[in-house]
């Protein structure tokens, strides 16, 4: 995948066959062009001389073409029709020549209009390529309640030119890059020149040029192909279609990726944490933020641990129930025939595919399933002895926290990191769950995010980044960037400065 | 490398065998028990199991084994139940009185050794024997038997009923020369269990009781009393003048009390002839009063400290008395003899021979430090 592109593609002969006639264009065409069914080729007499005009017509504008079609019809006949006259005479000053027949095909599938004066040595092209793009809307899957929430749109063009509005600053940078040797497509990376670490910049900038695929299929595929492993669960970029975050986490320092097409983008690098972060907890007052961040948090690791201790504690480590606890517990399973593991990978197995076929139905069907799944399947479960009532409350109480990380990507991880957790709980007890854990650190030890480390700042510790990363403090405590991500520059403003008292009657 | 690997990371997933389960509704969970002696030398024991049937109501049922071991009781048990016997959540074992006269020590090693039984523990000595105490009909107490007797010893924070006693310091003390431990008794009172007494141990063997009303006295010189009523009855001639309404022909003045802070130290004065300082200082709030009281003249609430403290040395000193008749040494005067002893070595022999002729002051400082205020 990273391998060197082979030193630019070997020069397709570049065939001129101009001059020539219109006639013998149109007929070339008609022999030569893969889709000549979709190519209008018109042919004018203008001022005695043939002319043709060609296009697909589903690319371009229509309203803009009838624009150079009634001057050029209508030219001043004192005018002698040359490629370079023409070019003075119409009201578009983006029109080029170009006389390779790759060059005019390329530019047609981008929706190109062409003029052709019969006899002449080259084409003109008038770029009036039309995108149809959906406008831009709410955020589907980034639901915020504060904040702004205009979401990403398919068009690149829209997508930078949002971003350009949220940071209007001249040290942002779009920089320009296309991926993909056979449907190539437009990606833009996004930095503040005077904020974003060059060595992450240069990286990105490396792992896109060098990026070695037939085409790919918009952001998240991206991500997938640019990211340090492929190999592990953990997502190691920050998806987004919020531009709001894109935003913020650019002027933190971090680089954001744009693939035309694509509604959404990913900022990178990433830490475990950032998953965990959502624009929202900047809105709220600090204490709340702080509240909200630490609630994801635990919701995070309680997510992880409460069904597999269930399991452990139901099977083997019965001791740690509180006394109270172990008569519904004991009562409740009682009445089910299966060991706790099996109970307890039934139940999960039911919520995911609840949570499934929620996500793939429509909307309103999907709410009405919701209700079927959630309180007529829970119910039935219990009442036909399938799973104990306490187990229904525990899934459920996973379930619901797991849905709690901002990141859609992030929270199918935790998803998935559970099963493997309550297997080994089901094998071996509550050692089992400690061996699971021990190897989900060392992982998560051991992951990078560009070249950064993904546990930072835990490891390595950066205890002046816990207020950007674990909780929120109030803004005046917040003068520096945060340091893990090594910003070139750390001071966003001057602490003193801002804390100097301006009374009236000084 | 990446195939041995795999071998043998396969190798241990198919080769090795399960680890033994403990599925929840396959156990009899034991949440206390009773030790008793049954003929023949050999011991009875009474437990009272949580099992767990769908739609049972009593999840508790109460089994009984004889065996001469704890392990052999316990085992014949088992055989009387469906399920497996553990004790995972042991909170409570009780001994008979007549076993614990005898001497509990390898009762308690069997608690010590077994590393399934928690630390968490706690002993008690029943007045009689410990079958009928578990045997307790469930209508007398809501709860079950295990849950209720649990909650009975485990020293609550709201009010303490017993200095807390858990398995590791009465072994530890069991094993400790010039120190002895004590333990709760409990019988039945209108078929209720309670706690009735203090079991005082001489080492591993009972050998005295005191009523449950003296507890405070042991926890205060442990240092660890808070938040805990006393009543205390003084002679209303002592402090007639201070009595707004006069006496009213009450021969007896009773205040209830909330010992807010009770510290006790122990000083040794006098190596040679084991003269002992006993020192104890307590804070107290007044609750209750039974004659309206001149509480807001200092020398009133001065007169009443001293009456108090009256009162208290002198049980204090009845309990030590009796503490000399008894030979156990609760207290933990042997303790002080011992660090200030020469060596710093002192043999339970030595000692089961000097305690009864030691001395102790009990300087007892009473403090009223709240009264409220009654309107008038």
């Amino acid at each position: 995948m990273w391998r060197r592109k082979k030193t630019e593609k070997t020069n397709q002969s570049e065939t001129n066959i101009f001059p020539l006639k219109v006639d013998a264009l149109e007929k070339f065409f008609k022999e030569k062009f893969n889709y000549h069914d979709d190519l209008k080729f018109t042919k004018y007499t203008v001022n005695k001389k043939k002319v043709a005009v060609f296009y697909i017509d589903y690319l371009i504008e229509g309203n803009k073409l009838g624009q150079i079609i009634e001057p050029l019809v209508d030219l001043n006949p004192e005018i002698d029709l040359t490629n370079k006259n023409l070019l003075n005479e119409l009201p578009y000053s983006s029109g080029t020549s170009t006389n390779t027949i790759e060059d005019i095909h390329k530019k047609l599938i981008i929706g190109f209009v062409f003029i052709y004066i019969e006899m002449e040595k080259a084409v003109l092209a008038y770029p009036f390529s039309m995108k149809e793009t959906r406008s831009v809307e709410k955020a589907e899957t980034e639901s915020l309640v504060l904040g702004s929430k205009i979401a990403f749109s398919e068009s690149i063009l829209i997508n930078m030119n949002v971003i350009r509005w949220q940071i209007n600053s001249t040290d942002l940078v779009f920089e320009k890059f296309t991926v993909g040797t056979q449907a190539p497509r437009e990606v833009r990376i996004v930095y503040m020149k005077s904020i974003a670490n060059e060595d992450d910049v240069n990286t990105m900038r490396q792992r896109i040029q060098e990026l070695d695929v037939d085409q790919i299929e918009g952001t998240i595929v991206l991500k997938q192909y640019l990211e340090d492993s492929q190999m592990n669960l953990f997502p190691q970029f920050d998806e987004t279609e919020l531009p709001d975050r894109l935003a913020y986490n650019v002027t933190r320092g971090k680089i954001g990726v744009l693939v035309d097409g694509s509604p959404t983008s990913f900022t990178a690098p990433a830490t475990l944490f950032s998953f965990l972060e959502s624009t929202e907890d900047l809105y709220m007052r600090w204490q709340a933020g702080s509240f909200l961040r630490i609630l994801r948090f635990l919701a995070m690791i309680f997510s992880i641990l409460v069904t597999p201790t269930y399991v452990a504690a139901a099977t083997y480590q019965y001791a740690i129930i509180p006394s109270q606890l172990l008569i519904s517990i004991g009562q409740s399973r009682a009445a089910v025939p299966f060991p706790p593991i099996f109970e307890a990978l039934l139940l999960e197995f039911l919520i995911e595919l609840l949570r499934e076929a929620g996500a793939r139905l429509p909307t309103k069907v999907g709410q009405t399933m919701g209700i079927v799944g959630g309180i007529v399947i829970g119910q039935a479960a219990v009442e036909a002895g399938l799973t104990s009532n306490i187990l229904i409350i525990v899934v459920a109480m996973s379930a619901l926290s797991s849905f709690t990380t901002p990141s859609y990507l992030f929270g199918t991880t935790i998803r998935l990191i559970r099963f493997p957790l309550i297997i080994l709980a089901g094998l071996l007890g509550l050692a089992g769950i400690v061996f699971g854990l021990c190897w989900l650190i060392i992982h998560v030890l051991r992951l990078t995010s560009l070249g950064r480390p993904y546990l930072v700042p835990i490891y390595p510790l950066r205890l002046a980044d816990f207020n950007k990363v674990f909780f929120r403090t109030p803004f005046s405590f917040v003068s520096k960037r945060a340091k893990s991500y090594r910003p070139k520059d750390l001071l966003r403003f001057n602490k003193k400065d801002a804390k100097q008292k301006r009374d009236i009657d000084e | 490398m990446r195939k041995i690997t795999l071998m043998i990371l396969s190798m241990i997933l198919f080769l090795s065998s399960c680890v033994q389960t403990f599925q929840l509704e396959d156990l009899g969970i034991i949440t206390s028990r009773g030790v008793d002696r049954a003929d023949n030398n050999d011991i009875e024991i009474t437990m009272s199991v949580l099992q767990f049937q769908a739609n049972s109501t009593k999840p508790t049922i109460i089994v009984s084994g004889v065996g001469s071991t704890i392990k052999g009781a316990v085992e014949d048990a088992g055989k009387k139940v469906s399920q497996e016997l553990v004790p995972g959540k042991l909170e409570l074992e009780m001994y008979s009185r007549e076993l614990a006269e005898d001497g509990l020590k390898s009762y308690i090693d069997t608690l010590k050794r077994d590393a399934n039984i928690p630390d968490t523990v706690r002993l008690a000595v029943t007045e009689d024997n410990s079958r009928e105490i578990l045997h307790t009909q469930e209508e007398h107490i809501s709860t079950n038997v295990g849950e209720f007797l649990h909650g009975l010893v485990q020293p609550g924070a709201e009010q303490r009923l017993f200095p807390e006693v858990s398995l590791q310091k009465f072994a530890r003390i069991i094993n400790d020369e010039g120190i002895d431990p004590i333990l709760p008794i409990i019988g039945l009172r209108e078929e209720t269990p309670v706690i009735t007494g203090i079991a005082l141990f001489k080492d591993d063997k009972m050998k005295g009781q005191l009523p449950i009303k003296d507890e405070y006295y042991f926890t205060i010189i442990e240092g660890l009393t808070q938040e805990e009523l006393i009543e205390i009855e003084i002679p209303t001639d002592s402090v007639e003048k201070y009595l707004i309404h006069g006496n009213g022909g009450e021969e007896q003045l009773k205040i209830v009390l909330l010992i807010e802070k009770g510290t006790g130290d122990i000083q040794l004065t006098d190596k040679d002839k084991l003269h002992f300082d006993t020192n104890i200082k307590i804070e107290l709030s007044l609750l209750e009063i039974s004659r309206e009281y001149k509480l807001d003249d200092a020398k009133a609430l001065k007169k009443l400290e001293q009456e108090i403290e009256k009162v208290i040395t002198s049980r204090y000193e009845e309990i030590f008395s009796y503490l000399k008749e008894v030979n156990t040494d609760v207290f933990g005067y042997g303790e002080k003899y011992r660090i200030k002893k020469k060596g710093g070595k002192l043999s339970d022999k030595e000692w089961d021979k000097s305690f009864p002729t030691i001395h102790s002051n009990f300087n007892v400082n009473v403090n009223i430090i709240r009264h409220g205020t009654v309107n008038r």
